[in-house]
């Protein structure tokens, strides 16, 4: 069974020329003609049975984590539908959601409920949580006090103790130390076999020939190519040299 | 966005997202599913405020007394004004102003100041500005036990009237709340919105019968005085506390159709812009 369906998705940003054309616009209802429209994703069309990880890969802008936001239930799709079966859990940037005058175990339940447990959930969690994230003495300190390095190991613990159904991953995975590091790989890799079903996306060809059943190129919002990741990852090498976009073209000039 | 959460039949929940336009029911209901959430919210929102400073909550009291220590230095000593009581009469319309001025402040920076939370965890956005709201209704609550204890000092028998507090307040919270969604938005739209309300909030106190008995307004523009509804919001207070009589139901009941009315729109629009929101800040 398919748990993540997309079928035929776009999503839509408007930009204006400043913030005063955009109060002008909204003043004068005249939305359509002020706004320049850009399409971050369009007419992507992709399946993910249960068991697969699915890898992302595009350069940069293409429209890979606006995907992962889609399938979060982040952004909205503006055309097409999404249908997703099971539990996704955004491991997008750790510790988002952290108020920083609130101690850690606040924020261990202020996160907790955020990403969708239920209060006695948390609370069957919290010890594990602390202790995984190595915070035993610190955790009624409010957050603030914290090194980057604490933030982000509460941040993954939280994170991590969610149990999904789906993963989506972000080129995460800077966590901490060169300990914490190996420990926070454990518990991923724990989860690729709890998981079912896992969305990378990752410039990292290496991990997506060696963990992905299957890959998908994103460039400029829509879809290249989609298949066996070999086969992608090839393609990708050969063809998919980023080119420079105008901007970079023009700064060179100067 | 259309939400098909299916809690019932399997033990995976499915969902799916289309463009069609959100539905009011839903997003109430999932509110409702998700009401830890706007509890823990406002209980952050409570100890957020609080933590940072020596005092802690004894801010919450010294700020509406030190706000009637002004007031009271301006109307009695200088222009040699005032009404009976005049320190309780104050305090009367500085707490519950203190608690709408908050929620309004807030209101606007509770979906523009959480840029990072609300692109990467997906949750109901309406619980941010409802959360807001509520942790002012607390302090609500405190000051106006407060009001309570300084009636008594003040040797004012209560009345059974005094029991209609909590309607009174009733009235003001369902109007804070329509205005906060409201804000919660258009401050996303426009971060000038914020510098204006300042001004405009001022403004609109002096135009209330704070400082003020609404009997000093001249008569003809009474109507038009008493369609802001804080003109019966803090007449009520007073009437059912220092007079110990009944509020005037009629400019009451206006009050209170005004606030069901902006809740309802509020609302509508919060739910409406939701999606686009995101996108935006």
């Amino acid at each position: 069974m398919s748990v993540i369906e997309a079928t035929d998705i776009g999503v839509r940003f408007r930009k204006y020329r400043s913030r005063r054309r955009r109060l002008r616009a909204w003043l004068l209802r005249k939305e359509e003609r002020q706004a320049s429209e850009f399409w971050a994703l369009r007419g992507v069309t992709f399946r993910v049975e249960e068991g697969e990880v699915l890898g992302v890969i595009g350069p940069n802008g293409a429209g890979k984590s606006t995907l992962l936001r889609v399938i979060a239930g982040i952004y909205r799709p503006d055309e097409g539908e999404l249908r997703v079966r099971g539990k996704v859990s955004p491991l997008l940037t750790l510790g988002a959601g952290f108020r920083p005058d609130l101690t850690g175990r606040d924020n261990i339940y202020l996160n907790g409920v955020l990403l969708g447990l239920s209060r006695r959930e948390v609370d069957a969690r919290v010890d594990e949580i602390v202790s995984f994230a190595e915070l035993k003495d610190f955790i009624d300190q409010p957050v603030r006090t914290y090194s980057s390095g604490m933030t982000a190991r509460l941040g993954f613990a939280i994170a991590t103790s969610l149990e999904p159904d789906i993963l989506l991953i972000d080129e995460v995975l800077g966590v901490g130390d060169e300990r914490f590091r190996r420990k926070s790989e454990d518990r991923m890799r724990e989860f690729l076999h709890k998981a079912k079903a896992i969305v990378v996306v990752t410039h990292s060809m290496g991990f997506i020939r060696k963990f992905c059943t299957r890959a998908l190129w994103v460039e400029r919002g829509r879809v290249r190519l989609m298949g066996d990741p070999e086969s992608v990852v090839a393609h990708y090498l050969r063809e998919g040299r980023p080119r420079p976009t105008a901007e970079q073209v023009a700064s060179r000039r100067s | 966005m259309t939400m098909l959460t299916d809690r019932t039949g399997s033990p995976t929940p499915q969902t799916l997202y289309t463009a069609k336009p959100t539905v009011l029911g839903s997003v109430l209901k999932e509110l409702l599913r998700r009401r830890e959430l706007i509890v823990y919210l406002t209980i952050s929102q409570l100890k957020q405020s609080y933590q940072n400073l020596a005092l802690g909550y004894l801010w919450w009291f010294l700020n509406p007394l030190l706000w009637m220590v002004v007031y009271w230095l301006l109307v009695v000593g200088i222009f040699d004004r005032g009404e009976p009581n005049y320190p309780l009469f104050l305090l009367c319309a500085i707490i519950p102003w203190r608690a709408f001025v908050t929620s309004i402040g807030q209101a606007m920076t509770c979906i523009s100041g959480q840029e990072r939370l609300i692109k990467q965890i997906p949750f109901p956005k309406a619980a941010l500005p409802l959360s807001v709201v509520l942790a002012n209704t607390v302090n609500l609550v405190f000051g106006l036990l407060v009001l309570l204890a300084v009636t008594l000092a003040y040797g004012i028998p209560l009345t059974p009237y005094a029991l209609l507090l909590p309607l009174v307040a009733l009235v003001q919270i369902a109007f804070t709340a329509g205005l906060a969604f409201l804000l919660s938005v258009l401050a996303v739209y426009f971060a000038d919105l914020q510098n204006f309300m300042q001004f405009f909030t001022r403004i609109w106190l002096y135009l209330s019968p704070a400082l003020y008995a609404v009997e000093r307004v001249p008569v003809r523009f009474r109507t038009l005085f008493m369609i802001n509804p804080f003109a019966p919001i803090f007449t009520s207070y007073r009437d059912v506390l220092m007079y110990g009589r009944a509020p005037d139901w009629f400019w009451l009941g206006v009050a209170a159709l005004l606030a069901a009315a902006v809740l309802i729109v509020g609302f509508w629009y919060f739910v409406r812009e939701e999606p686009r929101i995101v996108k935006v800040i």
